[in-house]
């Protein structure tokens, strides 16, 4: 039986004097699991992860992350062990160096010397930066700077790793590498949780998805029955992807099984089809 | 922390429809000028007070008396300050009356000035001053000043969330450290902020700012009855206080 690494009941939130943000929260994730939360812009995706290391405190019900209640422990201490990318690394990058960029996390943390060296060494070789280590941070690109974003939080290798929005303004070979990354760290059994209202991106990489409306969870489950039911994606306000609509079009002619919004087995079921 | 987003909050304009949020924006900057001066004027404590009531009616009419209260919350340390740095250098005898009217002169500055930007829209201070014939380079800067503080405070939050999140902790060590924490929220606060002008300065430009054509607006400022029984009641008191001053020879 895997272990919870996120658990959610009935939390509300809002922000001082403003309307209620979140609505009676339900959500397990357990520990290795890979979920992209999806929904329109002021649905309550930000605000809801917000909570997962402590930086938001619910008003009304609980968060307990790893056993660990959110209201119990302050944000550095929950940090150790869940990993938070925002979606602007503007709003983050200060040092003078890429290399001190991403050894920011360890040393708040107080790891030694050697250890920095090494840690800060392999996440940059992983988010393909090293070469990059002497240079200021503010002259990388806008791409470079989402991966350093990337690499300051990886670095110290948390056990649950939440991205906000890391599709945005990123062209399709630097979506493609995320999705690299993503898969790699949830092979290595990372928990992950990924913000976005990129279908095309969730459809590709993701198998499983939570679908929030108005600070409240809409549906939770397989992403080929949610990012096809029209009904639902039409309620939440996201485009369906690409593929979905094909298969629309293609009903009662192809039977199509697993999760057809990967492109391999789009193209696998209509080749059964065509014989 | 804390404090300082108290009293931004209670400088930012909300939209409401109240009495006071209905005066003309030119009443405002009157009453606002002649609260200025006054309270420049006079030593004497119990005149401080008098202006500092002032603000009363006019929160209480605006509806905006939580957030009034919040703000003078959060000018406490600030109050405490002024009050025992003036004590100790005082320069009559009776430090302590003289500490308490250098602190009720400030609280009423900032009450003043909190009243007005809390019930006027940013547009129609610039309309004004424009009226006013300020010219509109003048105008806008002062506009954009008064509507970037809430952008600047959601930008601040935003830093010291992604800054806590590699497990930056603002309020441990001794005082060098705590003063150290705050590079890395101040450089990329600077940072963006100074790309951010550029953007709007571009986004301004290729929308033709700067051409020398007379403007037109969408809302016209004109007095009503209100307001000028407003301004005639802003200037009575005015003048009693300044005859107060050369009869009585109160200070």
């Amino acid at each position: 039986m895997p272990s919870k690494a996120i658990e959610v009941r009935d939390l509300w939130f809002r922000y001082e004097e403003g309307e209620w943000v979140l609505k009676g929260i339900n959500l397990d994730i357990e520990e290795g699991e890979l979920v992209a939360i999806m929904g329109e812009n002021g649905a309550g995706k930000t605000t809801l992860i917000k909570h997962f290391n402590g930086l938001l405190k619910p008003i009304r019900g609980y968060v307990k992350v790893k056993g660990i209640d959110t209201r119990e422990a302050s944000v550095a201490e929950l940090a150790k062990f869940v990993g938070l990318v925002f979606q602007n690394p503007e709003h983050q990058i200060f040092a003078e160096t890429v290399e001190e960029e991403v050894a920011f996390a360890l040393r708040n943390f107080g790891y030694d010397k050697e250890e920095i060296r090494i840690r800060v060494e392999r996440a940059l070789k992983e988010m393909n930066l090293y070469e990059y280590r002497d240079r200021n941070p503010f002259s990388l690109s806008g791409g470079e700077k989402k991966r350093l974003a990337l690499a300051s939080v990886l670095v110290y290798d948390p056990e649950i790793i939440i991205m906000d929005e890391p599709t945005t303004g990123q062209d399709y070979k630097q979506k493609q590498v995320l999705g690299g990354i993503i898969e790699r760290l949830n092979a290595k059994g990372r928990t992950l949780i990924v913000v976005t209202h990129d279908t095309e991106f969730v459809a590709e990489f993701f198998d499983d998805i939570i679908i929030m409306v108005d600070g409240r969870i809409l549906a939770r489950g397989r992403v080929e029955k949610l990012l096809t039911n029209e009904a639902i994606m039409k309620k939440a306000r996201l485009l369906l992807p690409q593929l979905a609509e094909a298969a629309t079009y293609l009903k009662g002619k192809v039977n199509f099984t697993g999760n057809y919004l990967k492109v391999e087995n789009f193209v696998k079921c209509i080749a059964e089809a065509m014989g | 922390m804390n404090g300082i987003m108290r009293i931004m909050k209670g400088f930012e304009f909300r939209e409401l429809d109240s009495p006071i949020h209905r005066l003309d924006p030119r009443v405002k900057l009157l009453y606002s000028c002649c609260m200025l001066v006054l309270s420049l004027l006079f030593v004497n404590i119990f005149v401080l007070m008098l202006i500092l009531t002032t603000s009363i009616p006019l929160v209480l009419l605006g509806r905006v008396i939580k957030r009034w209260l919040n703000m003078i919350r959060g000018l406490i340390p600030l109050l405490v300050f002024i009050f025992v740095v003036n004590f100790l250098f005082s320069p009559n005898i009776n430090g302590l009356e003289y500490a308490t009217s250098m602190t009720l002169r400030f609280l009423a500055l900032s009450s003043t000035f909190s009243v007005v930007f809390l019930t006027t829209s940013p547009e129609s201070l610039a309309m004004a001053l424009i009226k006013m014939k300020v010219p509109y380079e003048f105008t806008l800067a002062f506009t954009m000043a008064v509507r970037f503080l809430p952008t600047l405070a959601r930008d601040l939050q935003r830093i010291i969330d992604a800054q806590r999140a590699r497990g930056l902790e603002l309020e441990k060590g001794g005082f060098l450290k705590r003063v150290k924490n705050f590079i890395p929220i101040l450089v990329p606060l600077m940072v963006y902020e100074i790309r951010r002008s550029f953007q709007i300065a571009e986004a301004m430009e290729s929308r033709g700012f700067g051409l020398p054509k007379k403007r037109t607006f969408l809302y016209e400022a004109k007095f009503s009855k209100t307001d000028y029984i407003v301004t005639l009641i802003i200037l009575t008191l005015v003048a009693i206080m300044v005859l107060l001053k050369i009869i009585w020879n109160i200070s």
